[in-house]
């Protein structure tokens, strides 16, 4: 399950997101949702989502700060952009700085299980490789073993614990 | 004596005597008429021989010596031997009045004046001129003339006035006689009459001179005023460039060239408002316009799609979405050109609110090659077309109406093509809207645009035109089956790079 914050300074808009769209079906949770940049940043602390969901045009603080600001909390924090109208400079921008994709107001199903679906992709495709950088690590460092043994690994393609010589 | 006596005319001598010194009478005639001596010697006669040498003298008076008793001129002379300084003798001769009325005859012919004849005593030897029957008015203007005259004044001529008239007298020497001329005050007037006529005439004429003259000098004045008062009064504050012309050297002139600066003054005056309230026109134009500010109204739009939606009404969603999509491609700022999938996407939005208003009065299906997908087309072109289908295609259908519309290449360019099975176009309307290309532009306008309608294709052509030139083709035609087909034929234009 995806952890998932909503931000659109339009409270019908929110209410709409939040309400109208099955997130269930798309693997993922609303853990909270907000009306301006400032209460995003602070649910994004608090809650610690995988994925903002956010409109682009904001009073005060725009919908791209919030992407800067919120990576800052938290580096692999996913980013999709919601715009009113076609603007593939926003849309360019948006990309540039991290987004992960864009999606046109108002938003239409097939097109948010699209992009859920290839975010979902992404994610896990992330988490196993943490998983496997964070296994590689505890190899390296936490337990002894010698170099011919990792070598041994790469030859397999396995990682797997040896827990002698003798076993290889 | 007697020949000497018949060669003097008795036409003009009535009576003749030959006095000598011998005391003899030698008469002419000799019709038994005495001469009297003491007469002769008590006579005037007597007297002016005794004043002249040997001269000969007129004599005004009455007969006393031939005892005719008639009054009348007389010539005496003393006849003289110069080689004796006694009197030879005496020569008198009594003149008939036939004299003077011959002397008069060369007087003037006009019979308005009067001659006279005096002698030096005043006495009135003959006149001339006077009605008979006027013997008293005669005698007082004789009166009145030996007034004036000095019949003894030996002067040669004299002028003289006198009640009703001028007196032109003149004394003859020789004969001792004054003549007398009065010319009544009418003849003088009538010949002054001459006169005064000119005089009139020449004051006349000085008199028109004049007034044209002072008219003209006047009018060099007033015209160039009235032409200053004109032009003040028929500025109506629209125009101003009736300006003041005028060129008159005066002080007029300021005037004018004092109006037309006001003018021009004013005019920039009025510019300045007009531009001022155009400002202000434009300014309300712009906040018109933000209000309709695009992205105000696509996020009005989207708030009401929400709306929809939490409320669960499909319905109302369509149709705001496909609202939504028609706008951001139309409104879309930009150089007016749309890949075919864009202006197809618009067309179909178009026909999804109309197929929702109509309530399935007609289905429709919209197709794009993928070949031409990214070519660029003008934007809005199909939408009239479409339009003009839905109200005369389907007029009277209330369902099964179709619409196909499909995109492709064809001959190497972009092929729309619009079919509806409704009513098939009519023969003169399907030629008139196949030629327009050969139309003129101006009436193009005129033929197409009507009270009911026409401005769509009207307007589509023109842009097209105005792009493509002559690249273009719009074909509309009948197929088998029935219904309209409309095709349109765009030039190719390379695909921009899409994001």
């Amino acid at each position: 399950m995806l952890k998932l914050i909503l931000v659109d300074d339009e409270w019908i808009i929110l209410k709409g997101l939040e309400t109208t769209y099955d997130w269930g079906s798309m693997g993922c949770e609303v853990a909270g949702t907000a009306t301006s940049a400032e209460a995003a940043l602070e649910l994004i602390k608090e809650k610690q989502p995988d994925v903002v969901i956010t409109d682009i045009q904001m009073q005060e603080m725009s919908g791209l700060a919030l992407l800067e600001k919120g990576k800052q909390i938290k580096e692999d924090l996913q980013f999709i952009i919601m715009s009113a109208y076609r603007d593939f400079e926003y849309a360019r921008i948006a990309c540039e700085r991290g987004a992960f994709s864009y999606l046109l107001k108002p938003i239409e199903e097939e097109k948010l299980e699209q992009v859920m679906g290839e975010l979902q992709k992404k994610i896990s495709k992330e988490t196993a490789l943490q998983k496997e950088h964070e296994n590689w690590r505890q190899l390296l460092l936490e337990e002894n073993i010698g170099l011919s043994g990792i070598l041994l690994q790469k030859k397999n393609r396995q990682l797997k614990h040896i827990a002698s010589p003798a076993e290889f | 004596m007697s020949n000497v006596w018949n060669r003097i005319s008795s036409k003009y001598v009535k009576n003749g005597v030959y006095l000598d010194n011998k005391g003899h009478a030698y008469i002419k005639g000799n019709r038994g008429l005495t001469f009297s001596w003491d007469a002769y010697e008590a006579s005037k006669l007597f007297l002016a021989t005794q004043e002249s040498y040997g001269k000969l003298q007129w004599v005004w008076t009455e007969d006393t010596i031939f005892g005719t008793g008639e009054t009348g001129i007389f010539l005496i002379r003393n006849v003289r031997n110069v080689d004796r300084p006694e009197l030879s003798g005496v020569l008198i001769l009594q003149m008939n009045s036939y004299l003077m009325e011959e002397a008069m005859k060369k007087a003037d012919a006009s019979e308005q004046l009067f001659y006279y004849i005096f002698d030096g005593e005043g006495q009135l030897c003959y006149e001339k001129g006077w009605e008979k029957g006027d013997e008293e008015k005669q005698q007082e203007q004789i009166k009145r003339i030996a007034e004036v005259l000095d019949f003894s004044k030996k002067s040669e001529i004299e002028v003289n006035p006198v009640q009703g008239g001028i007196l032109f007298s003149c004394y003859e020497p020789g004969f001792g006689l004054t003549v007398v001329t009065e010319v009544p005050d009418n003849v003088i007037y009538e010949m002054t009459r001459l006169v005064n006529l000119t005089l009139l005439l020449i004051a006349a004429v000085m008199f028109l001179i004049a007034a044209a003259a002072s008219l003209g000098m006047a009018y060099h004045f007033t015209k160039p005023i009235s032409e200053i008062s004109q032009t003040m009064e028929h500025f109506d504050g629209s125009s101003f460039d009736d300006k003041i012309k005028i060129n008159t050297r005066t002080e007029l002139d300021t005037i004018g060239s004092s109006y037309n600066s006001m003018l021009s003054r004013m005019e920039q005056l009025v510019l300045k408002v007009k531009e001022k309230e155009r400002e202000v026109w434009s300014l309300e134009l712009d906040s018109l316009y933000y209000q309709l500010n695009p992205h105000f109204l696509y996020n009005t739009l989207d708030n009401i799609y929400m709306m929809a939606r939490i409320a669960k009404q499909k319905e109302i969603m369509n149709m705001i979405h496909a609202l939504s999509r028609l706008l951001k491609i139309s409104l879309n700022k930009g150089d007016g050109m749309l890949t075919v999938e864009e202006e197809l996407e618009h067309v179909a939005s178009y026909l999804e609110i109309q197929k929702m208003r109509f309530g399935d009065k007609f289905r429709y299906q919209v197709k794009c090659e993928e070949d031409v997908k990214n070519y660029q087309t003008m934007k809005l072109l199909l939408q009239p077309i479409v339009e003009n289908s839905v109200k005369y295609g389907f007029a009277g259908m209330q369902s099964e109406g179709v619409i196909f519309i499909s995109a492709g290449l064809q001959e190497g360019r972009i092929c729309f093509s619009v079919y509806n099975n409704g009513k098939s176009i009519e023969k003169e309307k399907q030629h008139q809207l196949n030629h327009l290309k050969q139309m003129a532009p101006d009436g193009l306008k005129e033929s197409l645009v009507t009270e009911k309608g026409g401005f769509g294709i009207y307007n589509i052509v023109t842009r097209m035109r105005m792009k493509y030139g002559e690249a273009f083709d719009i074909v509309y035609s009948v197929p088998e089956g029935g219904g309209t087909l409309c095709t349109l034929y765009l030039p190719l234009i390379s695909p921009k790079k899409a994001v």
